[in-house]
């Protein structure tokens, strides 16, 4: 079964948003329900299937506060206005210098050779300094 | 005088650890961005047990057993919370795996409604460590429940004001 697509609905009188399908929508809209495309509600942070354990990293913007918890308490605070903290940039891009590493057989140091952007691509020739 | 009962007066959230900044005057802001367990909570279900200690301060001159203050707490405290046959509803199951360390803020009079904490009211602010989350014992029409039990890891402030 393919995707099926979904729509963000509003309920002005019960001032709420829900998402499901065109043709569930069509049928709520009966009741006071609308398509609002321009509200996109996000999916949930931490799905149901994540295992319990798995430690989560929030951050609370409007309180400036972070706490690591496991994934069930992460969920239930996710609606109190905690957010899944963004991945940190340096570290994600140390994980993919080791997978680079790693898949391509290289040392770090000739990786960083082949991407350096002002290197010819010539690797018989040599770096010069003018 | 205004005798109540804990039944629509009584409120308890899950904060995270790092939540609260100062147990001593905890804020509205920071008890509502943590878990209402209160719809979960069983009527009979929340044990705070802080017991005292004596020391044995009698000597030979006389027969009465003497004592003096000693130590005091130290006693799991246990919570106990309905489970929701719906996995995503099962707030107070999933949320509070063992492990978990945070806070429990309790507001024994809250008043009626279920709105949000507002400065000015009384609560207790229990820093918890959940070492045990357990299944109650079934039983012939009863809901299944689940129980944690909680290590007290710091001290906890039993009258504080929401700031």
């Amino acid at each position: 079964m393919g995707d099926v697509e979904l729509v963000t609905i509003h309920h002005a009188g019960l001032g709420r948003h829900d998402r499901v399908t065109l043709d569930a929508a069509r049928a709520m809209a009966a009741s006071g329900w609308e398509v609002v495309d321009d509200l996109p509600v996000d999916p949930p942070a931490v799905p149901f299937d994540v295992d319990p354990d798995t430690l989560v990293d929030l951050v609370h913007p409007a309180l400036e506060r972070e706490c690591t918890v496991p994934a069930g308490a992460a969920r239930a605070l996710l609606a109190s206005g905690w957010q899944v903290a963004p991945a940190d940039p340096d570290q994600a891009a140390a994980d993919e210098q080791a997978l680079l590493v790693e898949l391509s057989g290289l040392t770090p140091e000739q990786l960083a050779h082949l991407t350096d952007p002002a290197d010819t691509g010539d690797p018989t020739t040599p770096d010069t300094e003018d | 005088m205004a005798r109540a009962g804990s039944e629509e007066q009584l409120r308890i959230w899950y904060v995270g650890p790092a939540g609260i900044s100062n147990t001593t005057s905890p804020t509205a802001a920071e008890i509502n961005a943590g878990v209402d367990l209160t719809g979960f909570l069983t009527r009979d279900g929340l044990d705070t047990p802080l017991k005292g200690n004596t020391l044995d301060s009698s000597d030979v001159s006389s027969k009465y057993n003497t004592t003096a203050g000693g130590t005091y707490g130290g006693d799991p405290i246990t919570a106990t919370f309905h489970r929701d046959a719906t996995y995503a509803s099962d707030t107070a199951f999933t949320t509070l795996t063992r492990g978990l360390t945070g806070y429990f803020v309790v507001c024994r009079f809250f008043g009626a409604g279920t709105g949000s904490m507002t400065a000015g009211k009384k609560v207790e602010v229990w820093p918890i460590e959940i070492i045990a989350r357990e299944a109650v014992k079934i039983a012939k029409d009863e809901t299944q429940k689940v129980m944690v039990t909680c290590a007290v890891p710091t001290t906890p402030k039993l009258d504080q004001t929401v700031a």
